[in-house]
């Protein structure tokens, strides 16, 4: 897979996928941080435990495997966020639990060794990081002139109450997609259905147009 | 391995993740409940000690969610919480109340010791749009007792401010009822205060605060101060004849009735002094609308209308005038209300009722107040005032007052629509509406 095109081809960017955590968890760049961290050690343990008993399960066992440990894990991260940092619970609230299915979408159920899992897994999350920390910050800096709760005195005067909102969310994730959608469109990296797109981190050579 | 096997072995798999994810969320679930149960006890009593930190703790008296679970009774609606501080400091009460502006949740909290005095207060969640001070103002509570008599509403933001102190009442009234704080008996002056708004809501804007002309200032033999009603409906003056204190009221139209603290009308019992300088004061100082009142109401009825004052005896709201309009064989009834607006301006509206107490016709001086702030109100001001007409005192519900983005006038007209019902069910009563 050519990682650096990984971005390009991101599911989340081209099938507007993960958008509820999207929703929920940008209003502020710090909660962003939060989802994302907590949804990249659930990607990357159900990644692994995925991969442990791989040979074990069938290819349709291996997605109800995927949806129960994605389920389980975020369960268990939840209840120890609810105890140990019950301020980021309270900031994700729900959202946590919804993105334990968002999860599912990027991990992989072809057959492949641990350590392409794992890089996979890692670079998925950290793209999820980075998609999440970029609307967070548009939405926060314009919307309530702030970065991470820190106010920002001279965009005061200029905030821009409706992206604090839910339509408001969906707008700043729609700009940051078209404009991924208009880099790889410029980079000419073509793809031959969505299918392609839902199936990059699976796939192990990447688009055809990409190979040749 | 082949299809049979595999999907044993995947039946096993799935079962395996499935029976250890359920013993680790048990394990978990009996290791961090009680932390979360703290976690969110802390969260309840976190505004609490950020008031009053050198709090040792708090024991739960009062969970409005689980009210059969307390031994409390009579707990007004705005307590959330009530604990007892463990090392005698006193109660705090968390109170949540809609009764500000926005009629979004106001979230305050308020220490009371045994004693009944406050020695703790503020304010955790605050959305009105107008600042009352959230960090000052609650601090004006520090060491009032029960009857709250030296603190004093916030111009300009009076139902916020208002809302609060009301809030804290409820939390002297949640602790009086139930032993837990000592009540402190209303002077009279207060009494009478409190008494104002309830004997002359005219005179009060929607949050019941009276509000005074600007630069008003009144004493007498008797008269110690006095209110002149900033929409125009009249005056109450403050009186104190030897030990005795009393409210007098008078209306626009020079109407007078005294009470004592208790709340009892004493009008024919006190000093005929007492009176004969109540209607002096009132009379020199009322301003006189008659000419524009008898304009506007011409104006709704037949050309040469004929226009009589009647007496609006026993009428204390908006209503500042009413008349019998004679115009040929037509006999209808006309008044005049002032009721307050937005920012505690009034409105000044006009009403002709036939005899049956159907209104005819309507006419305003000017609906929307401060035009430039209430950009986004849709009205057409035509099919607005024929929307009146018909209504009577069972089909008015209010919401045929209703203009679209301006609430408070929405709210004013309809204050003013039932005064005067209420003053023509009146003058009906007492026989000067035949």
């Amino acid at each position: 897979m050519n990682e650096k095109n990984a971005l390009l081809k991101d599911p989340m960017l081209l099938l507007l996928l993960c958008a509820c955590p999207i929703l929920g968890a940008t209003t502020n760049v710090l909660a962003a941080l939060a989802m994302g961290g907590a949804l990249l050690l659930v990607l990357v343990l159900s990644s692994v435990i995925l991969s442990a008993l791989q040979n074990m399960l069938s290819r349709q066992a291996k997605l109800a495997a995927a949806l129960l440990l994605a389920a389980g894990f975020t369960s268990v991260l939840q209840q120890l966020m609810h105890a140990f940092q019950p301020d980021v619970s309270s900031k994700l609230g729900i959202y946590l639990a919804v993105a334990a299915v968002d999860v599912m979408v990027f991990l992989s159920t072809d057959s492949r060794p641990l350590g392409d899992n794992l890089k996979n897994s890692v670079i998925a999350g950290l793209f999820l990081i980075v998609v999440l920390a970029a609307v967070a910050a548009v939405r926060e800096v314009f919307g309530n002139a702030s970065f991470a709760g820190m106010e920002i005195s001279f965009l005061s005067g200029y905030k821009v109450p409706i992206l604090m909102q839910a339509s408001g969310g969906f707008a700043a994730f729609a700009v940051i997609a078209a404009v991924i959608n208009a880099i790889r469109a410029k980079k000419d990296i073509c793809l031959l259905s969505y299918a392609d797109a839902a199936g990059f981190l699976a796939s192990e050579n990447g688009t055809k147009e990409e190979k040749s | 391995m082949n299809q049979k096997n595999h999907a044993a072995a995947s039946a096993v798999a799935l079962l395996l993740i499935f029976a250890v994810f359920v013993g680790v969320l048990v394990g978990l679930n009996t290791y961090t409940g009680p932390i979360i149960t703290e976690n969110e006890n802390a969260a309840k009593l976190a505004p609490l000690y950020e008031i009053l930190p050198e709090a040792q703790g708090f024991t739960s008296l009062y969970d409005y969610e689980l009210p059969a679970a307390s031994d409390l009774l009579d707990i007004p609606s705005t307590v959330r919480y009530i604990y007892e501080e463990t090392s005698g400091l006193g109660y705090g009460v968390r109170l949540s109340t809609t009764e500000g502006y926005t009629h979004d949740p106001i979230e305050i909290a308020v220490v009371i010791d045994a004693e009944g005095t406050v020695t703790a207060a503020g304010v955790t969640s605050y959305p009105d749009t107008r600042d009352m001070g959230v960090d000052t103002y609650p601090l004006t509570y520090v060491g009032q007792n029960s009857t709250l008599a030296d603190v004093s509403l916030v111009a300009g933001v009076t139902f916020s401010s208002s809302a609060f102190k009301n809030a804290v009442n409820d939390a002297f009234a949640a602790l009086i009822a139930n032993g837990l704080a000592k009540e402190t008996v209303k002077s009279p002056e207060q009494l009478l205060g409190e008494l104002l708004p309830v004997v002359f809501p005219g005179i009060a804007n929607k949050a019941g605060v009276a509000q005074n002309e600007e630069g008003y200032e009144v004493s007498g033999t008797y008269i110690q101060s006095g209110i002149k009603a900033l929409n125009g409906s009249g005056f109450a003056f403050f009186l104190k004849d030897g030990e005795e204190n009393y409210l007098a009221v008078v209306n626009a139209q020079g109407c007078l009735r005294v009470y004592d603290p208790q709340g009892e009308d004493v009008t024919d019992s006190v000093d005929a002094a007492i009176t004969e300088e109540v209607l002096a004061e009132a009379a020199a100082s009322q301003d006189d609308f008659t000419k524009k009142q008898t304009k506007r109401l011409t104006k709704l009825s037949a050309e040469g209308a004929e226009l009589e004052a009647l007496p609006l005896d026993g009428i204390y709201s908006t209503v500042v005038a009413a008349y019998r309009i004679t115009a040929g064989d037509t006999v209808t009834y006309g008044f005049a209300a002032r009721p307050y607006g937005y920012s505690n301006m009034n409105l000044a509206l006009y009403y002709v009722l036939d005899e049956t107490g159907a209104i005819t016709a309507m006419n305003d001086d000017d609906l929307i107040l401060i035009q430039e702030y209430f950009s986004d109100y849709v009205l057409d001001e035509s099919s607005y005032k024929a929307g009146f007409q018909g209504l009577t005192a069972d089909t008015f519900t209010g919401e045929q007052a209703l203009i679209s983005g301006a609430t408070v006038s929405s709210e004013a007209v309809t204050t003013a629509v039932n005064d005067i019902f209420e003053a023509f069910a009146t003058l009906k009563d007492t026989g000067v509406i035949a």
